[in-house]
């Protein structure tokens, strides 16, 4: 019963997306108010109704109702009651219902957030305005869980002829650990809440209201939708990292792919829709760049979900690609159309001054972000091209990726320094030198220094070029560091001087009273430090492999890692079985680690099991890792002094520093987005409110 | 002599192993593992046959080509730059250099004609206007 509720209320959602759409249109059209409201409680309706299909799902995972075909797919009756409620987006059709309840949330928090009285100011309509493009997007998203699209099916349908199953297959048991529980919500969170900004700008064209308003009443949901994608790809990389065994956080599958474009694009915008906000120029270029995130958004979740990687030939057999595709051209062909019916409103009044300025300096961001953007779309879409005309089957590899990347990847890192350094409008050679000369110098030494470090203590493998590509990442963080930390320097100086403070209190002033821009810094001190991270961790890692018997040991770079006696330990639905390795440095033991397998009994996946690798943080500070992963394990386990086990033991350098630097941008961001920039009535000083 | 030569011959046949491991991604249905990475029992298989046909003193690119005959050519780890691949490796540098070509011409066409030299204005300025307008904020 409470599956046909939740069918039901699925099938009363296509009706109300409708009444939002026609409504509102048609209320604005006639200016007719009491429209304009039916099209907002419609709206509510809408929420209100998945709401209710998606507890229905979530209410048969618990109870365990196996006479639903996802029900039975996704959850057992030894799965933990925390992914069965997680089973919810562990398939297709429940994902996409999880989806529809985002964005019709976020649709009622459009509502909300601009619920004052029905009157015709230009906030009321634009916002408005945005509900029939949130509308249209949910339609097509409810359309797809109705299970009217062959490919897709109602999440809530039934088995045929009322067959009740006595137990479920289960969830896969890679999904089956917190970090996948929090892993695709939140980069959920950050694809759709990216719709609201498309929104905004899609109602700021069917309004006609193409002043800055859009910008600003947007700002804060791309910042959300830019911190939840952040936390999403993090997420998503520590599972990897934790659960895959290949001592690797990033390998640039397309799943990964899919989720760091719509990332890079916000990026992109963020910047680029500063310009806008304090010089009122690059309008289109603005409009195109955010319709673009939304767009890799569904572009993204296409190439996941229609199988057009795997094969060429898939494309053609899934009818859901062909939908994901349609959708995508219709998005397109009214973006454009609107794009262009508005091309004179949408001119600049402004012009750039210099090229040694500000706006000149996000342009080049932005092309970066962009160019990065299209290459790895098109590395993700290479197997296809490929295949369509070699007739062969191709995989990109992650250094295919790691190679193309790492030219634009540099040049970003300069520009996150430079950027900060100079005026808006114009900057003079004097004001230049000034500027520039303290970081230059200063990073031009680090890096030599670097150098000559990175040259004297190389590895026999160690290339020529990872010794200069990793000087060069020195040269630009360093550069990064001094400039932001100068600004810093500078702008808590002055403060502290006015206030009479200390220069600390100087400094968290400022940061208080100019959120988003120091803010924004912080963010590029964690951009900075991810970067050495990732230059640790992916330049210099190193992989041991060796079969051990208990008492034998394995070395790598100093450590020594003595194998000791197998363990096993039942838990509620999977047995571990492990190895107790003793770590050894120097001769000494300063720790044990204990890599294990898991194996999951439940009805589907009887004979898998998943990797529990053994990290330890050792070097410096704790920086580097340790990581053991485990072979398969011998048939007469926990003993296997016949029959050894294959251990593989990596030493990544530097990698925490990669999470460190995430947490800091979170910081950074979560700071940056406190500010609230929609202008007051009659608050003219447009732009003075921060970078 | 001879003791030399078979641990030069165990030498080459070690390199030719992990160049092989690397070379190839494992068909278990682990994500893009390649065998030298992946810890599963199909990895080990794979392992202890390419050392079988290494002792037969067959080539790593003999190995290769049956193993990739055997279960597609999807699962090669390596992209040669050469033949149509050199296509993958060009044209991202193409849009590169395209999108920065469209980033000068942004920069041409929104670029003032006159040659404008106003002062400077630090963003410090704007910190102190901003404190002025909210102090006013406040007095309001």
């Amino acid at each position: 019963m409470i599956a046909e509720i939740g069918q039901a209320a699925i099938w009363l959602a296509l009706f109300s997306c409708l009444w939002t759409i026609v409504a509102i249109a048609m209320g604005m059209r006639h200016h007719h108010l009491g429209a304009i409201q039916s099209g907002r409680n419609a709206t509510m309706a809408t929420f209100g109704l998945i709401s209710t299909a998606t507890l229905a799902l979530v209410y048969s995972f618990i109870m365990d109702d196996f006479a639903l075909l996802y029900v039975y797919e996704g959850s057992s009756l030894k799965q933990p009651l925390l992914y069965k409620v997680t089973a919810l987006w562990g398939k297709m059709s429940g994902s996409l219902l999880f989806w529809l309840w985002l964005l019709t949330f976020f649709s009622v928090m459009v509502v909300w957030q601009n619920q004052k009285p029905l009157a015709s100011t230009d906030n009321i309509s634009l916002a408005d305005s945005a509900l029939i493009t949130l509308s249209f997007v949910s339609f097509f998203f409810v359309l797809l869980v109705t299970g009217l699209i062959e490919g897709v099916r109602n999440p809530l349908a039934r088995f045929p002829w009322g067959v009740v199953k006595a137990d479920g297959l289960g969830m896969n048991p890679l999904l089956q650990t917190p970090s996948m529980a929090f892993h695709p919500p939140m980069l959920y969170v950050g694809f759709v809440s990216l719709t609201v900004p498309f929104a905004f700008a899609m109602g700021a064209l069917i309004s006609g209201n193409l002043s800055n308003l859009w910008l600003h009443l947007s700002r804060r949901w791309t910042m959300f939708s830019w911190i939840a994608l952040t936390v999403g790809i993090t997420l998503g990389g520590n599972w990897a990292y934790h659960e895959l065994g290949w001592g690797g956080y990033w390998a640039w599958d397309p799943v990964e792919n899919a989720s760091f474009m719509p990332w890079l694009l916000c990026s992109a915008y963020l910047h680029s829709a500063m310009i806008q906000e304090k010089r009122n120029m690059l309008k289109i270029w603005n409009i195109v760049l955010v319709s673009l995130a939304f767009g890799f958004t569904i572009l993204g979740t296409f190439i996941t979900r229609s199988g057009v990687i795997s094969s060429v030939h898939a494309f053609a057999q899934s009818q859901v690609g062909g939908f994901f595709v349609i959708f995508l051209l219709a998005l397109l062909t009214g973006t454009v159309i609107l794009i262009l019916l508005r091309r004179h409103q949408l001119r600049s009044p402004n012009r750039l001054e210099s090229l040694l300025s500000r706006e000149s300096a996000f342009v080049l961001n932005n092309w970066i972000l962009v160019a990065l953007t299209a290459m790895i779309l098109f590395g993700t879409l290479w197997p296809i091209i490929s295949e369509a005309v070699t007739q062969q089957k191709m995989a990109v590899p992650e250094a295919y990726f790691n190679q193309i990347v790492i030219i634009p990847g540099l040049i970003l890192l300069l520009l996150t320094g430079i950027g900060p350094l100079i005026s808006w409008k114009t900057l003079t050679r004097s004001n230049f030198n000034r500027v520039f000369a303290k970081p230059t110098a200063i990073s031009v030494i680090a890096a030599l220094i670097s150098l000559v470090i990175f040259y004297l203590y190389r590895e026999p493998d160690t290339s020529v070029s990872t010794i200069i590509l990793s000087a060069i990442c020195i040269l630009g963080a360093v550069f990064v560091l001094t400039a932001i930390l100068e600004e810093f320097y500078r702008g808590g100086k002055l403060r502290a001087k006015r206030n009479q403070i200390g220069l600390f209190l100087g400094m968290i002033r400022l940061l208080r009273h100019n959120k988003r821009r120091y803010g924004g810094y912080l963010v590029h001190i964690g951009i900075v430090i991810l970067y050495i991270g990732i230059m640790g961790s992916k330049g210099y890692d190193r992989l041991t492999t060796e079969s051990l018997t208990p008492g034998q040991a394995i070395k790598i770079r100093g450590y020594e890692l003595i194998a000791g006696e197998g363990f096993q330990q039942k838990h509620a639905n999977f047995d571990l079985s492990g190895v107790n390795f003793t770590v050894k440095k120097n001769g000494k033991v300063f720790d044990t680690m204990k890599p294990a397998r898991a194996f999951y009994f439940t009805a589907g996946q009887g004979d898998q099991d998943t990797i529990e690798s053994a990290i330890h943080h050792v070097g410096h500070m704790g920086l580097n890792n340790l990581y053991i992963a485990l072979g398969p394990l011998p048939s007469k386990f926990p003993n296997y002094t016949q029959e050894p086990i294959t251990v593989e033991v990596y030493h990544n350098p530097l990698i925490n520093l990669v999470w460190i630097g995430v947490a800091v941008m979170l910081i950074g961001g979560i700071i940056a987005i406190l500010e609230n920039t929609i202008p007051t009535t009659n608050l003219t000083p447009r732009g003075l409110s921060g970078v | 002599m001879l003791v030399i030569l078979l641990q030069l011959s165990s030498q080459a046949n070690n390199d030719d192993l992990k160049q092989l491991l690397k070379s190839v991604y494992c068909y278990c249905g682990c994500s893009r593992e390649t065998i030298e990475v992946c810890v599963c029992g199909v990895a080990q298989e794979i392992e202890k046959k390419f050392k079988q046909e290494l002792a037969l003193e067959k080539t790593v690119d003999q190995i290769k080509s049956e193993y990739l005959a055997q279960h597609g050519s999807q699962f090669d780890a390596i992209m040669k730059a050469e033949g149509f691949n050199l296509v993958a490796y060009i044209t991202p540098f193409l849009f590169l250099v395209i999108f920065g070509l469209i980033a000068v011409i942004i920069i041409k066409n929104q670029r003032s004609k006159e040659d404008i030299t106003r002062p400077i204005v630090r963003d410090n300025n704007f910190e102190d206007l901003e404190e002025k307008i909210q102090q006013y904020r406040q007095q309001r």
